[in-house]
């Protein structure tokens, strides 16, 4: 191409090649930018940083294990190498000529070997002709068949050669082994002992950057086979949802936490620590292993992200968040609906494969909180699924007129905090109804729900009491008859915890201001009759006893909230809040009308029916006319999944977060409201529970556990046919409260702390099933008997139905692998045995702590152990010598001396059955079960021990 | 500080921008002295101040910066440059021409320039400087990716990508039909029909305004006002639903605005007759239908017997009639704006029947 002159352009092109040769020159170094730019990532960075502290860890561990080897042996082995290699040396010759031999034998076995083969499979080729053509009648048949029967020969006779070639070729290696046999086992044996050493010698030689490693990872190579690589998990049962369709998870976190699912590395900086559960999670034994559960689908965040900010990572708090910000240029995950839950929350995951169980094992927050849940009656007013057949939490207001009085029930509706603490909520005078307006019309509507609830409420007739009782007394059986395992008295102090079993049934404070005497004496006697679904069981009071605790309960008030004033209505105001909810449905002109008509009474019962309705205070109390009525507030059951813009948070200036969200509206549910405008029917209606911030917070697990993820039958918790067995039992125990007196699956028995007698506490049940027949254990549910008649803490009388019984029973014997319901249990009473037994009853001095019959005087309850009158109606046979054998084995810590530590008889019972230990307990078994008789029952005795 | 901002935020709600931004572009076309180094290059610095003071208001920079609305101010400035170019190479021709001296264009070269080197050279420079900028961009800002599509939840607010913004602002002011479909193929067909329309062969090769002042004043209007603007406004100023913003306002997806919009026929029924309305759909909506034939058939005649002598007679009844349904129909667009900012009004003619509204 010839260059036009100069002259002839529009422009000067020196200047344009200077300008391409500047473009050009940028453009390369931009491109170089953007290799590097894409080269670069956080997680190499991190997984090189892994390498060396690994490297560091593992060398150290090459010293350890160096130092473990037993140097003296390998010395020893080395000079037998050494004596070996020097024999040989000696027999250079014969040696050589050995392995000159073998070198030939090998040789011609190769040769042999390959013929062999190649003629096997032109045999078998041959083979497969000749069968279709003889299937198919071809003339080649027979020809064919005549090659097949000389290959046939040919095969076999090189199949012979090889076999006496294999025998020369073995021959020849025994004699090279002669001389050098011994120097491989030594070298074997060397190898095994430093066996462990090696392997991490490996891995340090793995770790090493070598130039391999550089060009490897180099930009632009690094597509063949890099060693600094993304790590993922691909996760086919736990899908995400994506809205058009679901995709597996994909979890990139081992990218940087390399190791998190290995022992070994709980002291490495994040992100290499060790997952710290790994007996739970990510472990390949554990329930939970990290290739088919993963990470995601417990932390949440972003699965497939590889950078810190991009896998959606949550501070903890304020000042972490500062951290990051600085450390890693945190900041919230641009529109990623499901970051990552913070570690107080994260048991939030468990619910959404566990929620066929009453409660997750380990997940101690999360039961808690569910507890919570239950404890409030959230499900009362927010639909949850899974929730539905509970029972309402508050009580039955069927008969509230014969409790309570008009003046106290209008002043605890009003602020029940102020009378003491309760779970029920304060639905007036809130953070948006504070204004005097709002408060006087708050006071007409509380006026007129005490109307209406006295309205429909019907009357019982208390006879009046026969005679006193000594408070005193009842305070002293209060306190120790078990009352306190589901009843706390005042304000529950620092020691009670979140959802504490002992917050389950109301506080007793204030109970002389609340209600009368009569009534009081009546519902102890008989909760049933006055709430027929009640939890609170029957103690079999004596009338006496009754009438004690009644005295000591009727002393309990509270003269403040006494004194308080029940404000005056003013009636004018009444007309305009019956004339607003009679607009709601009618005309102003006919609402007028219709107002005309009514009389107080009326007007009252409409605002009450109203604002009940309104407030949902059905929710947690059955109340006359509102049997089908709808729930009033929103539905939970997916309530952590909900976006995070379908919350409203109004002019509240808080962190825009869900759980900063669920914990401001637990704390203060109508703080949204604050600074707008709104009407009194338009206000959030939510009560104010006075959740404790612990309270919230663990109310806000909750809440982000109700998600709209679903997960695929076989990934969720699957309950196997025992803890299916189990789960009927558990529910039961968990809805009247056991734990709170007894220990089960190793939590409850809250009561202790009132005891501080650890002889006079509940006993704990953990080996009950395996301890006690079901059918004793059956009837004693039924009617409870004293079996340690020194305790004053009683069992009550729940009132089970069979079928409830039932599941108990099955219950305990399932969780503690025992046949329900029919047992066969094999026994003898051989004479001389029971009489051995005796013997040794006797020598072993049982009755120092058991009695039979009586309660020996003056040992003190700590000392004191069952009435073995019972023990033939009541245990197991084969249990009680499990217990004799070894009984810190079953209950650690139990005062049941060991008398056979490990088997061993001690001295002086060296007489007795030869000294043989088995022989010894069945004996004493055997005449343990002789002390009840056959005959003899417990007696079952009413009001009292 | 705070009353500037607010003085900015009343100054840009919508009628009030597009009434000064009309008045702003008729006057400065006709400003000779506008268009010239100097008062290019303040611009230019005032442009930069005022984004870059503006920076300092949280709200203005997070809208800026919003990764999808770079390429808008990128284009904002592009386009200023542009037209302030052209129009000062039009204006100094014309200088140039009323000394009768030949435009600068004939100057520079003869007839004939080289494709080689001359013009593939440049384009080989231009396409290396454009791969230096995408590339550039491409590694200082991520791509914007948006949340997972849902079904269920809607983006607020949920923009048309920045090109079709224009449309989209339209959308408020007309039915989706024409909004959506007749007037993009008109602008599309109004395009391609233009060197037909258009036969003036003046500022072939050069640039000039005087010679070509009524077409060039009428191209840009169309597409400085009623399309860069309109992309312009719904970029930065229309906010969570859909609602007007000022630039230093807070996207609060709780900001309600009354939307009371009554059609024509309401007008004329309810308001000045005082009956209710027809029944019938062609009874109520017959005062419609007569001011949208009006405007389109009665009105050009008018126009050509009255004001726009000169050009019917030079462009022949065809092309007139071509152009001026053109012209009107784009007219169109500031007026409804106008009416529903002034009288709240929805439709002009309402057959909710057969889903035909205008």
């Amino acid at each position: 191409m010839s260059t036009p002159k100069k002259s002839d352009h529009a422009h000067d092109i020196g200047k344009l090649n200077v300008i391409f040769g500047v473009t050009c020159c940028v453009l390369v170094v931009v491109m170089i930018w953007m290799v590097l730019d894409d080269y670069t990532r956080e997680w190499k960075d991190y997984q090189r940083q892994f390498n060396r502290l690994d490297m560091e860890k593992t060398r150290r561990e090459v010293a350890q294990a160096r130092a473990q080897v037993d140097r003296r042996k390998i010395q020893e082995l080395q000079k037998q190498r050494q004596e070996a290699e020097k024999r040989i040396e000696q027999k250079r010759k014969d040696y050589e000529v050995a392995r000159h031999e073998l070198a030939k034998a090998e040789a011609e076995w190769y040769e042999v070997d390959q013929d062999q083969r190649f003629a096997k499979a032109t045999y078998d080729s041959l083979r497969y002709d000749y069968e279709v053509a003889r299937e198919e009648k071809r003339g080649s048949a027979q020809k064919l068949g005549r090659e097949l029967a000389e290959t046939e020969k040919g095969l076999a006779d090189l199949t012979a050669r090889l076999d006496a070639a294999t025998a020369r070729k073995d021959s020849a290696q025994a004699r090279v082994n002669e001389y050098v046999g011994q120097i491989a086992v030594i070298g074997k044996e060397m190898a095994g002992m430093r066996f462990q050493q090696t392997r991490l010698q490996q891995k340090v030689e793995r770790l090493q950057t070598n130039p391999v490693f550089y060009v490897r990872n180099a930009p632009m190579l690094d597509f063949m086979n890099p060693s600094l690589d993304i790590n993922q998990y691909i996760l086919d049962n736990l899908h995400m949802d994506i809205n058009f369709m679901t995709i597996p998870r994909v979890d990139r976190c081992t990218t940087c936490h390399l190791a998190i699912d290995q022992k070994g590395y709980e002291n490495m900086p994040q992100p290499f620590r060790s997952h710290p559960r790994l007996d739970l999670f990510l472990a390949a034994d554990s329930p939970h292993p990290i290739d088919s559960v993963g990470c995601t689908s417990c932390h949440l965040g972003r699965d497939r992200g590889t950078t810190f900010g991009t896998a959606a990572h949550t501070p903890r708090d304020a000042k972490q968040e500062e951290q990051w910000k600085k450390k890693y240029h945190w900041h919230p995950m641009h529109r990623w609906d499901y970051p990552m839950l913070t570690l107080n929350n994260v048991e939030a995951s468990c619910y959404k494969c566990h929620a066929s169980e009453s409660y997750v094992q380990g997940a101690d927050r999360l039961n808690t909180a569910l507890r919570l849940f239950e404890q409030s009656g959230c499900f009362g007013c927010h639909k949850v699924k899974g929730f539905e057949e509970l029972r309402k939490t508050g009580p039955d207001l069927k008969y509230i007129a014969s409790k309570v009085d008009k003046d106290w029930t209008y002043k605890w509706i009003e602020s029940p905090r102020e009378f003491r603490h309760t779970r029920m909520p304060q639905f007036f005078h809130l953070t948006n109804t504070n204004t005097p307006e709002d408060r006087a019309r708050s006071q007409v509507e509380i006026h007129s729900m005490v109307e209406y609830l006295f309205s429909v409420s019907e009357r019982l007739k208390y006879s009046l009491l026969k005679g006193g009782g000594s408070a005193p007394r009842g305070q002293e059986l209060v306190n120790t008859l078990g009352c306190l395992g589901c009843h706390v008295v005042g304000e529950p102090g620092d020691n009670v915890q979140v959802a504490d079993r002992r917050l389950f049934g109301p506080n007793l404070a204030g109970m002389g201001s609340k209600t009368t005497r009569e009534w009081i004496y009546h519902w102890i006697k008989d909760p049933s009759h006055y709430f027929s679904r009640t939890y609170m069981p029957r103690l079999r009071l004596s009338d006496q006893e009754a009438l004690d605790i009644t005295a000591y309960l009727a002393s309990l008030r509270n003269p403040e909230f006494e004194k308080r004033p029940v404000p005056k209505i003013d009636p004018k105001l009444r007309d305009d809040v019956a004339l607003y909810y009679l607009h709601q449905h009618m005309r102003e002109k006919e609402a007028r009308e219709e107002l005309q008509k009514m009389s107080d009474g009326d007007k009252d019962v409409l605002i009450g029916q109203r604002a009940i309705q309104q407030y949902g205070c059905f929710g947690c109390h059955d109340i006359r006319g509102f049997e089908r009525a709808q729930s009033v507030g929103v539905e939970l059951t997916e309530e952590g999944s909900k976006l995070l813009d379908r919350l409203d948070f109004g002019f509240a200036r808080i962190e825009h977060t869900k759980a900063a969200w669920f914990f401001q509206k637990l704390k203060d549910p109508r703080i949204f409201d604050v600074g707008k405008v709104k009407r009194r029917e338009e206000k959030l209606k939510m009560p104010n529970f006075h959740f404790t911030d612990r309270e919230a917070s663990h109310l806000v697990t909750v809440l982000l556990s109700f998600t709209k993820e679903r997960v695929p039958a076989e990934a969720r918790k699957v309950l196997d046919a025992r803890e299916a067995q189990m789960e009927a039992g558990r529910r039961l125990i968990k809805s009247r409260n056991c734990q709170a007196c007894h220990v089960l699956e190793n939590t409850g028995g809250d009561i202790f702390a009132t005891i501080a007698d650890s002889g006079l506490r509940p006993p704990i049940l953990e080996p009950e099933g395996e301890k006690v027949k079901s059918e004793w254990l059956f009837r004693f549910l039924k009617e409870p008997s004293p079996i340690r008649p020194w305790l004053k803490v009683r069992m009550p009388t729940f009132d089970f139905t069979d079928t409830e019984l039932n599941n108990i029973v099955t219950y305990f014997a399932s969780r503690h692998h025992q046949v329900f319901p029919y047992v066969t249990y094999d026994y003898r009473f051989p004479p001389e045995q029971v009489a051995a037994g005796r013997h040794l009853f006797t020598v072993m001095r049982c009755l120092n702590c058991h009695f039979t019959g009586t309660v020996p005087a003056g040992v003190s309850a700590e000392d004191l152990a069952p009435d073995l009158t019972m023990a033939r109606e009541r245990l197991r046979p084969d249990w009680i010598v499990r217990w004799m054998e070894d009984p810190q084995k079953i209950q650690p810590g139990t005062r049941m001396p060991t008398y056979y530590p490990e088997g061993k008889v001690a001295d002086q019972l060296q007489g007795i059955l030869k000294g043989d230990a088995g022989q010894q307990i069945l004996a004493m078994r055997d005449y343990v079960l002789t002390l009840g008789g056959r005959s003899q029952s417990v007696p079952a005795r009413a009001g009292g021990h | 500080m705070q009353f500037v901002k607010d003085l900015f935020n009343f100054l840009s709600s919508p009628a009030i921008f597009f009434t000064l931004v009309i008045v702003l572009f008729f006057v400065a076309l006709r400003t000779r002295r506008l268009w010239t180094d100097r008062v290019g290059t303040v611009a230019l610095v005032a442009v930069v101040v005022y984004f870059v003071v503006s920076f300092f208001d949280p709200n203005f920079k997070k809208v800026v910066t919003a990764p999808d609305n770079v390429p808008i101010v990128g284009m904002l400035f592009l386009i200023g440059f542009f037209a302030w170019f052209s129009l000062k190479q039009a204006y100094e021709n014309d200088d140039r021409m009323a000394r009768g001296e030949p435009p600068a264009e004939k100057l520079e070269t003869d007839e004939k320039v080289w494709c080689w080197p001359d013009l593939v050279y440049t384009e080989l420079i231009a396409l290396l400087v454009a791969s230096i900028v995408l590339l550039v961009w491409a590694i200082l800002i991520e791509a914007p990716l948006e949340e997972p599509a849902s079904i269920t939840v809607a983006p607020n607010p949920s923009k048309a990508p920045w090109y079709f913004l224009g449309l989209q602002e339209m959308l408020v002011y007309f039915d989706p039909w024409l909004a959506g479909v007749v007037f993009p193929s008109l602008i599309i067909l109004g395009l391609m029909a233009l060197p037909y329309i258009d036969t003036n062969p003046k500022g072939n090769g050069y640039y000039t305004f005087r010679e070509r002042a009524r077409e060039i004043a009428l191209f840009l209007f169309g597409f400085l006002v009623l399309w860069v603007f309109m992309i312009m406004t719904g970029t930065f100023l229309r906010g969570p639903n859909w609602n007007f913003f000022g630039p230093y306002e807070y996207w609060d997806p709780h900001k309600l605005v009354p939307l009371n919009n009554i059609n024509f026929s309401e007008f004329i029924w309810v308001r000045w007759l005082g009956t209710g309305l027809p029944q019938q759909w062609l009874a109520r909506e017959i005062f419609g239908i007569l001011v949208v034939l009006a405007y389109f058939l009665a009105l050009p005649p008018l126009l050509a017997r009255r004001w726009l002598n000169d050009i019917h007679r030079k462009m022949g009844a065809a092309r007139y009639a071509v152009g001026i349904v053109l012209i009107l129909s784009m007219i169109a667009l500031p007026i409804k704006m106008y009416l529903r900012w002034i009288f709240n009004l929805k439709y002009i003619i309402a057959i909710p029947e057969f889903f035909f509204n205008i």
